[in-house]
């Protein structure tokens, strides 16, 4: 085999790599956790202040761009549905390749809950590692997920499951994120207009504590050492839902333990002085996560706590600097504020909804799986 | 026996086996130049000519041979 | 028991291939040239004890000992020592029959001693390596080979799923030699196995689902919707046993081994007879000379002969005498397919008897075709509907081997009956497991696989299609590989949620 030879051999072999990592991306199912991911990838290095990862709650609860509108503070979640405690280190470490946030938000629900049962269905575990570009760290991330009972080669190689969403080859929506990069309309924010009353849980009165499972301690530990590493701020967060007993008791333990090292503890449950939400209206699904009513209140009440406790920056009427391919394709201006502008518009057709919803009673129907 | 002779007393087995009294071989004759002699026919013939000339084939021979002439230095070597 | 899923199609068979290719060509650098061919022994073995069988590796080991021995034992016994060679040959192969034997027999009852099958390969290297001791009886092979190069020639691990049955005297040679990195050896190689890939994963696989659909136990088709499923069937069992030669082959040739083919466009065939010299080639060919020549030639047959030519006359006699040593060879083919009834009907003694009613009645068609009808025997036209007329048939002796059991493919071929109205269950077409994309895709693919074999086909003198391509310019060589590659890649059946790829050969 000659030198020319070699060449084209290797460079065919490149070729064949890169097609294929492109095919990944553009292949993997479309839904909101990929926009979240993208437009987190699309984000100008150093532009986000905060960086919020756990599981369902944050995104719908926080609404990013009114936060933004009214204090200018940056915040972009990269959470998924039920993310699995063992991931956090591993996104902290995605991030930093292109942020470094000032504070690192800890949504800590699925701390509670035993890493057995997260793991019944692979969406949970996939929503994180088929959400990553590919790198070392994901490698990592996957290898850290993923027992060898459960097929590791298709979390390696996610085309081998992807590749039966081939006839979405046509959709420009997804063909865009050949790079897994593109801008999210809401920055990570997803409006939810169903409405499912609840009653208010209180479980101010709970004081015992009780150990969570083995291994989402040692998670919560691997998430403390990233912290010391990083240098970062660490706000470790229980958002407004029907907490139970058993969890207040849980999240109980945690807090000793975040405050023993010195970061931040809030269970907006429990917080005096906390948000005050209308358990009638502002559920999407019967306590389990607020919609764009009850995340309006919870962002007005949060904005207030994080002036409160962080020195955070204020980044409203500054230009962002996408680089010409960004201002090309996205536009210049200021990004975050046309996600308010969107926002708003949202919010005002939700609202509408929302209250429609509840005279007519039409609550919030569960998908089947 | 020569060689000639030996052609001479084939012809005979040729066209009683194949059926056929215009057949004519030489030391060249192949498989190609008679009309139904395939591999079936082949292993008939070879019966045949063993019977003629009293003396057996080995099964790499008969496998291997390319033409009337080796046949008939095989069954030189034989008899 | 260490048991890895080794499938030809798999990816980690792929990695472990990848490794041994480097290993395969690295390896003679170090050493000076010397011990190149003990890479493929310990991958050959490895592979065998990793590909679920571990213990039962004693059997192929035993077999190719047994050979290496009675070869070695021939080659020293006089021509004329009759009584000694015949001892050999008869312990030969009462050792390696009766292995084949029995595990069929075993594997027909469902009998598994110790949760075991049949070993991997069982049939294969049966026959190659009693193929290897015949040959030397026989005077056509030298023998002399070592006991390293016995084991190696007869468990050489592509050939333990679906063959092809090599020959000693062209095979086992090859190993002494030192192989070289030839750089189109090993491109064409990787892509007659990528071709190998196309046809598996995208054709096979697919097919798959509507074969297993209509042959469902109680699935109620009827009429043409039978035929539709054999015809998929043929296909299926074509292009995944092709698909597999095509791998092996593919594989062989990017480490320097050339293989003999297997597949020559069968279903182009004209007779049954010629179906069989282009379908499973080298199993027609290894029983036609160990087993139907040997027949013809034994004294049994031969005084068969003498007695049905003095009853029935030259001609009839002769006939009647193939036809019987025939019966006795396609018995056998069936049996080797697998010891149920089914397979002794479907892939042997109906094919027996397409050629005696063919060879019967050759004489009164060939009369209506000149005579009464005028038509030119060797017409195009008449070729065509020969082909059709063989298809046919072929596909009435697919539905015994796909079928669950002799009774049942009776049953379907009644079924399948022309005046019977075909009522699909419900549904119809695009309910039978493949909605109307995915039958769009098989057809498409069909329609690449015969375009490419037919082209193939008529570039057989030039080296084939790949060397068209080779010869045309990089980037559309490359538009053309990448193509296929993301073909495979995207319409693969493969992966989570679907079943594993199986080779339908693989249990013989």
């Amino acid at each position: 085999m000659n030198r020319s030879q070699a060449c084209r051999a290797g460079i065919f072999i490149l070729l064949f790599i890169l097609l294929t990592t492109g095919l990944t991306y553009i292949l993997r199912t479309n839904g909101d956790v990929k926009d979240r991911f993208t437009g987190f990838y699309s984000e100008p290095a150093d532009s986000i202040d905060v960086v919020a990862i756990g599981s369902s709650p944050v995104y719908p609860c926080i609404a990013t761009p009114l936060l933004y509108h009214d204090t200018g503070i940056r915040l972009y979640p990269l959470s998924t549905n039920m993310q699995r405690p063992v991931a956090a280190p591993y996104l902290m470490r995605e991030v930093r390749k292109t942020q470094h946030p000032q504070l690192f938000i800890v949504e800590i629900r699925m701390f509670a809950a035993a890493d057995e049962d997260l793991r019944s269905n692979m969406a949970h575990t996939r929503g994180v590692t088929d959400n990553l570009r590919y790198s070392l760290n994901r490698i990592r991330t996957v290898r850290a997920m993923v027992g060898p009972e459960d097929d590791p080669l298709s979390y390696y190689l996610d085309i081998f499951k992807y590749h039966s969403n081939w006839k979405t080859l046509v959709l420009v929506k997804q063909l865009r994120d050949v790079f897994y990069v593109w801008p999210d309309d809401l920055k990570g924010y997803v409006t939810q207009d169903c409405v499912g009353p609840c009653e208010p849980a209180d479980v101010s009165g709970i004081c015992e504590s009780e150990p969570i499972p083995e291994e989402q301690e040692e998670a919560l530990t691997a998430v403390f050492r990233e912290l010391e590493k990083g240098g970062e701020k660490g706000l470790f967060l229980v958002l407004p839902y029907a907490e139970d007993e058993k969890s207040a008791r849980r999240f109980n333990y945690i807090r000793e333990l975040v405050e023993a090292r010195g970061y931040d503890f809030l269970d907006m449950n429990r917080v005096s002085d906390g948000p005050v939400l209308d358990y009638e209206l502002e559920f999407n699904d019967y306590g389990n996560h607020t919609n764009a009513l009850g995340a309006a209140r919870v962002t007005a009440w949060l904005e207030g706590w994080l002036k409160e406790h962080y020195d955070l920056p204020d980044h409203r009427g500054v230009q962002q600097d996408r680089g010409p391919i960004g201002a090309l394709l996205w536009g210049g201006g200021d990004s975050w504020e046309k996600a308010y502008e969107q926002y708003a518009a949202e919010y005002a057709a939700a609202a509408d909804t929302i209250r429609d919803r509840y005279e007519r009673q039409e609550f919030y129907v569960a998908e089947e799986e | 026996m020569s060689r000639e002779e030996v052609l001479e007393r084939l012809q005979p087995v040729f066209r009683d086996v194949f059926d056929d009294d215009s057949i004519t071989v030489t030391a060249e004759t192949t498989a190609a130049d008679v009309d139904g002699w395939d591999s079936l026919e082949h292993i008939n013939l070879i019966n045949a000519v063993e019977q003629a000339f009293g003396m057996k084939f080995d099964m790499g021979q008969i496998l291997t041979m390319k033409n009337v002439g080796e046949m008939a230095d095989i069954i030189l070597s034989r008899i | 028991m260490l048991s890895w899923s080794m499938e030809l199609t798999s990816f980690r068979f792929l990695c472990f291939f990848a490794l041994l290719l480097f290993l395969w060509y690295f390896l003679p650098v170090l050493t000076g040239g010397r011990g190149q061919r003990m890479v493929l022994l310990a991958a050959s073995l490895l592979y065998y004890l990793f590909a679920g069988n571990g213990l039962l590796i004693l059997f192929p080991l035993t077999s190719a000992l047994a050979t290496f021995w009675c070869v070695r034992g021939i080659t020293k016994t006089e021509k004329t020592d009759t009584r000694r060679r015949r001892g050999f040959l008869i312990f030969l192969m009462v050792v390696l029959l009766g292995s084949l034997v029995a595990f069929k027999v075993m594997g027909y009852f469902g009998i598994r001693p110790g949760g075991y099958g049949a070993p991997l390969g069982l049939s294969f290297y049966t026959f190659i390596l009693l193929g290897y001791f015949l040959d030397v009886y026989n005077g056509i092979d030298e023998g002399g080979v070592d006991l390293a190069g016995t084991v190696l020639g007869g468990m050489y691990f592509p050939l333990m799923t679906s063959g092809p049955i090599v020959r000693f005297k062209d095979f086992a040679g090859q190993f002494s030699l030192r192989h070289r990195l030839q750089y189109d050896a090993l491109v064409f190689g990787l892509q007659r196995m990528l071709w190998g890939f196309f046809k598996q994963l995208v054709i096979s696989q697919r097919l798959g689902k509507i074969v297993d659909t209509v042959y469902a136990a109680g699935s109620g088709y009827t009429g043409w919707y039978i035929w539709l499923g054999t015809v998929c069937f043929a296909f299926q069992l074509y292009t995944n046993f092709s698909g597999c030669m095509d791998i092996v082959l593919g594989l062989s040739e990017a480490l320097g081994l050339s293989l003999p083919e297997n597949f020559r466009l069968p279903f182009l065939s004209r007779t049954i007879s010629e179906y069989w010299r282009r379908w499973h080639i080298t199993l027609g060919t290894w029983m036609r000379d160990m087993v139907f020549y040997p027949l013809l030639r034994s004294r049994f047959f031969m005084e068969q002969g003498k007695r049905l030519t003095a009853r029935f006359g030259k001609k009839t006699g002769k006939k009647l005498n193939t036809w019987g040593a025939m019966f006795v060879l396609w018995l056998s083919v069936g049996f080797w397919h697998g010891g149920a009834l089914k397979y002794v009907i479907g892939s042997g003694l109906l094919h027996w008897l397409y050629i005696v009613v063919g060879e019967a009645t050759q004489p009164f068609f060939t009369k209506l075709l000149s005579e009464r009808l005028h038509l030119d025997p060797k017409s195009r036209f008449l070729d065509a509907l020969r082909v059709i007329r063989t298809f046919f048939l072929v596909c009435v002796g697919f539905v015994f081997f796909r079928a669950d059991s002799t009774g049942h493919a009776c049953l379907l071929l009644f079924r399948a009956l022309p005046w019977k109205t075909a009522v699909p269950p419900d549904g119809g077409l695009f309910a039978m497991g493949l909605g109307w994309i995915e039958w769009g895709v098989l057809l498409i693919s069909l329609v690449i696989l015969i375009a490419v074999e037919l082209i193939n086909e008529k570039h057989s003198d030039g080296g084939g299609i790949r060397n068209r391509i080779a010869a045309m310019p990089i980037a559309i060589r490359w538009l053309l590989w990448f193509a296929l590659l993301f073909y495979v890649v995207l319409l693969g059946e493969y992966g989570p949620g679907y079943s594993a790829a199986e080779f339908i050969y693989r249990g013989f």
